[in-house]
């Protein structure tokens, strides 16, 4: 069921990497990794989905805060994180101008896609025929 | 009785210093976030290999925050500006309001 479904994620991932100046996309569970399309290794994008997630704690210890989205500039790039229930999506890209389509997108993305992220980490189970013996 | 949202507060960064028309419990709620935001953008800056952040924004549902730094360097004493308004804004828009603050 996973192996059918990830495909699924990852191409809908993927044309959303075609949205406007994107140059990379991370989308992770909890902690983890569910698929890297950054132009780094994974442990570099593992470091910075944790980064994220421990900003997001930072801001939430007082009890009455959730922070939704991220957006930091750095030198010719820009990088947007938005938060869906479990899920963290980064993303790299180019364009200033273009963050709010880009948010925009994301969110309907992060909307769209949380019943596949959900099948593929708990995949359904074959159904099992018994007879008794 | 509904509270209306915090209006947008405008606030200058300069050689380490907050500095608003704002009364102190708002230029203090800045700070701290400023504060926050900035350390985490830098950390993210160091797991990718980009360099510490000129800018920074954190937006909640009906909050968003952010600072700039102008072109003479991102250090925690560099020039710089940032807002806070009790709503959610377009990000560009709030860059371009603070870029402003440059003139």
């Amino acid at each position: 069921m996973a192996a059918t479904i990830t495909p699924s994620l990852r191409s809908a991932l993927e044309r959303l990497k075609h949205a406007g100046s994107v140059n990379g996309l991370l989308l992770g569970w909890r902690r983890q990794i569910l698929i890297n399309l950054l132009p780094y290794e994974d442990f570099r994008a593992e470091r910075a989905l944790h980064m994220l997630l421990d900003a997001g704690g930072h801001f939430s210890s007082g009890g009455d805060r959730e922070v939704k989205s991220y957006w930091f500039g750095f030198e010719g790039v820009f990088a947007l994180a938005l938060f869906h229930g479990e899920s963290t999506l980064l993303i790299l890209h180019t364009q200033a101008a273009e963050v709010d389509f880009l948010r925009s997108a994301a969110t309907t993305f992060l909307d769209d896609t949380q019943l596949l992220v959900e099948s593929v980490l708990q995949p359904g189970e074959e159904p099992v025929t018994q007879v008794l013996i | 009785m509904e509270t209306s949202p915090l209006p947008l507060q405008l606030f200058t960064l300069r050689e380490g210093l907050v500095s608003s028309t704002a009364d102190q419990t708002l230029v203090d709620a800045f700070a701290a976030d400023f504060q926050g935001l900035r350390h985490f953008g830098v950390k993210l800056g160091e797991s990718l290999e980009l360099g510490p952040p000129w800018t920074g924004t954190l937006q909640e549902d009906d909050f968003t925050l952010n600072f700039a730094y102008f072109d003479a360097g991102t250090s925690s004493l560099d020039p710089g500006a940032g807002a806070m308004i009790g709503e959610k804004r377009p990000f560009f828009e709030l860059l371009n309001r603070i870029n402003e603050l440059d003139a």
